[in-house]
């Protein structure tokens, strides 16, 4: 069990690394630092002063190694949109709202999906499982900032029950939680499904039933915890999917968490931020797949004893 | 009568799936009984229904296609048909038991053998000392290295080993049938004969019956007392083990008979009878045999046949034949 769990953190820094060296790259393919950092009528005596501070006339492995050991502690460099801020601050300032509505996104989507596609495939075709597949089949073919937009719309332009939009309590959260959701609990209802027929039909559960074990133990004890791996292991892409999805529906909503952050750095050319942004989500990301991989190991015992 | 009251009773049973493509009645018409203590072998060539009876039997049809059509199934004196599954789930495990046939994948993979056989103990009312419990009811079934095993997740043990905690669940209630669907075929040859021997160990223990489905007959031949032949859904010879090898009353018996060279040996020759079982939808009016018998006429294919007593005689030996005066 540790064992696995050492390979699998290995493995989640050796990904990293590369990922530092592709946000390291991109910063060097996308043009030269310079012209993004200094105006466009900077005299020959500043160009100089500014590479020698950045560093940029030393040989590029030494650059990325010095991005790499700054990167650690956390130094991104400066914003250059908000003045006087570190990247590193300003991401981290952004970074609660994004976790907050990713979190009530997760959230829903894991409440609504798991219970639903274990129910669907319990009462396979019936009016719950129909009812199920609409539901599944209409998240996965609506765009989520056309259906953010549609919700804001309705319920919050028209019933004014929500705030159109901005930073805010639970109120404020709900409209964008739902569209950033919706579209995880057509795909995570649909693979639970999916996987509990499956499981349903083993010959695990039919001992389990003429042994006298009752329904209800049946589905959540027996098939559920066996059907679980496959709903864990799309919770790696989940978790990243949230995050590309806040850039879309932060803007939508206008709520100031990173994905929004993101989007309004850009269109600053603040690069330092970007490239934090970027760094965090992979962390993010990482991580997320991280607690997938111990979820599995806690899951099966037959993974766990690999 | 001085014969005992049998503890299960089958009558009539028919047992439907409804697939896609229509219904198809799978088990049509079975009607059978085993006393207390008594071991009922139920052989058929593959598809001949076997399962389906003993699934119907549990009432754990496939889902949501299988259903009972008629028929009554007593045990104890209590017709399981009508039933709620309420009702059901209380009656399995402890007055019914079964054995599934592949023990590499009866188990639940993700829960360790105690685990699963603390459950059954704890579905039969057995409360405190569960794990000493377990692990008796593991060396009642001779798992070597009981106090060890009962921590082991199934991927680690042997088919052999496995089989038998499936047998360890089965008697946790101390059912009085227990129903084995194949339960060994999926093991060695040396595995299997050991497993026979504790089957019948555990029978003299606890005088439970048995209903031992099988391809082998030579296994009926070892362990059963009486047996059913079945054929696409029907039985078409019944009557005890001594009866039935000696003076088999229908056609299809006399071929599964000719297939096996020894008794004593491990066979599955019964797909050697030239032909295959008809599809069942495509079950006509006639004897389901007439396609491939050798002794078919006109009526066969025509008129199904009646039940008539068998060769031997004997009281409790019948086959379903047009011709079975005819066999030699
Ligand atoms: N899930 C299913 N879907 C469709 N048909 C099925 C299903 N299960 C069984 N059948 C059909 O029901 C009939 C009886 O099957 P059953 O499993 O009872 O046979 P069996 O005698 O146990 O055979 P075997 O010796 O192979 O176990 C067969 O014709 C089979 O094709
Ligand atoms: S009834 Fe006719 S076809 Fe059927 S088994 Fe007897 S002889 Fe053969
Ligand atoms: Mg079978």
């Amino acid at each position: 069990m540790l064992t696995f769990l050492l390979k699998r953190t290995l493995y989640a820094l050796i990904s990293l690394l590369v990922i530092t060296l592709i946000v390291f790259s991109l910063s060097h393919l996308s043009g030269n630092p310079l012209d993004a950092l200094l105006p466009d009528d900077a005299t020959p005596a500043q160009i100089e002063q500014v590479t020698r501070h950045l560093g940029l006339d030393r040989p590029i492995w030494v650059q990325y190694l010095t991005f790499l050991q700054n990167a650690a502690v956390g130094d991104f460099g400066d914003s250059l949109k908000w003045k006087g801020q570190t990247a590193a601050e300003v991401v981290w300032q952004r970074l609660p709202a994004t976790l907050q509505l990713g979190g009530l996104a997760l959230l829903i989507s894991i409440v609504v999906a798991l219970p639903l596609g274990v129910m669907a495939a319990v009462y396979k075709n019936t009016a719950l499982d129909a009812v199920a597949t609409v539901i599944a089949l209409l998240g996965q073919s609506l765009p989520a900032f056309w259906l953010g937009l549609v919700l804001m719309w309705i319920f919050a332009v028209i019933l004014g029950w929500f705030p159109t939009s901005g930073y805010g309590g639970l109120s404020h959260m709900i409209l964008p939680a739902i569209a950033m959701a919706w579209f995880q609990v057509a795909a995570l209802t649909r693979l639970t499904r999916s996987a509990m027929l499956e499981v349903l039909d083993a010959e695990y559960i039919k001992l389990a039933r003429v042994k006298g074990v009752r329904e209800r133990s049946v589905i959540w004890k027996h098939a559920f915890r066996n059907a679980a791996i496959v709903p864990v292991t799309y919770f790696g892409v989940l978790a990243g999917s949230l995050l590309t999805g806040s850039v879309v529906i932060e803007t939508v909503f206008n709520w100031p968490g990173t994905g929004w952050l993101a989007i309004t750095a850009i269109q600053g050319r603040d690069f330092p931020v970007v490239q934090t942004v970027v760094l965090f989500f992979a962390l993010l990301f990482l991580l997320a797949n991280l607690i997938v991989d111990i979820l599995y190991a806690l899951i099966d015992p037959r993974i766990r004893n690999t | 009568m001085t014969q005992t009251d049998p503890i299960l009773r089958v009558e009539n049973l028919r047992t439907e799936l409804a697939l896609s493509s229509g219904a198809i009645e799978v088990v049509r018409g079975v009607s059978f009984s085993v006393n207390k203590g008594e071991t009922l072998g139920i052989v058929g060539e593959s598809g001949s229904g076997k399962s389906m009876t003993a699934l119907s039997i549990m009432r754990v049809l496939p889902r949501p296609i299988g259903r009972i059509a008629s028929g009554s199934i007593h045990l104890n004196g209590r017709d399981l048909v009508p039933l709620s599954e309420t009702e059901m789930t209380r009656i399995r495990g402890r007055e019914i038991g079964m054995i599934l046939q592949d023990p590499h994948t009866s188990l639940n993979p993700v829960y360790t053998v105690g685990n699963q056989v603390i459950e059954a103990l704890q579905i039969n009312q057995q409360r405190g000392g569960l794990l000493q419990k377990a692990i008796d009811l593991l060396k009642k079934v001779n798992v070597a290295d009981a106090e060890r095993r009962v921590h082991a997740f199934p991927h680690q043990m042997s088919g052999g080993m496995k089989q038998r905690v499936v047998g360890a669940i089965s008697i946790a209630g101390a059912p009085k049938v227990i129903i084995a669907d194949e339960p060994t075929t999926a093991l060695d040859v040396t595995i299997q004969l050991q497993y026979l021997e504790l089957l019948e160990q555990i029978q003299q223990e606890t005088g439970t019956a048995i209903v031992f489905i099988t391809h082998d007959l030579g296994i009926v031949a070892r362990l059963c007392h009486r047996l059913v032949v079945m054929y696409a859904g029907r039985i078409v010879e019944e009557g005890t083990v001594d009866d039935v090898f000696d003076a088999p009353s229908h056609p299809y018996t006399v071929a599964l008979l000719h297939s096996v060279p020894h008794v004593d040996r491990k066979v599955d020759r019964l797909y050697a009878i030239e032909g295959n079982p008809p599809a069942l939808h495509e079950i006509g009016q006639g004897c389901s045999f007439a396609p491939r018998c050798p002794l078919a006429d006109e009526r066969c294919r025509t008129v199904a046949p009646p039940t008539v007593a068998g060769r031997s005689k004997a009281p409790d030996h019948f086959a379903a034949c047009w011709k079975s005066g005819e066999l030699a």
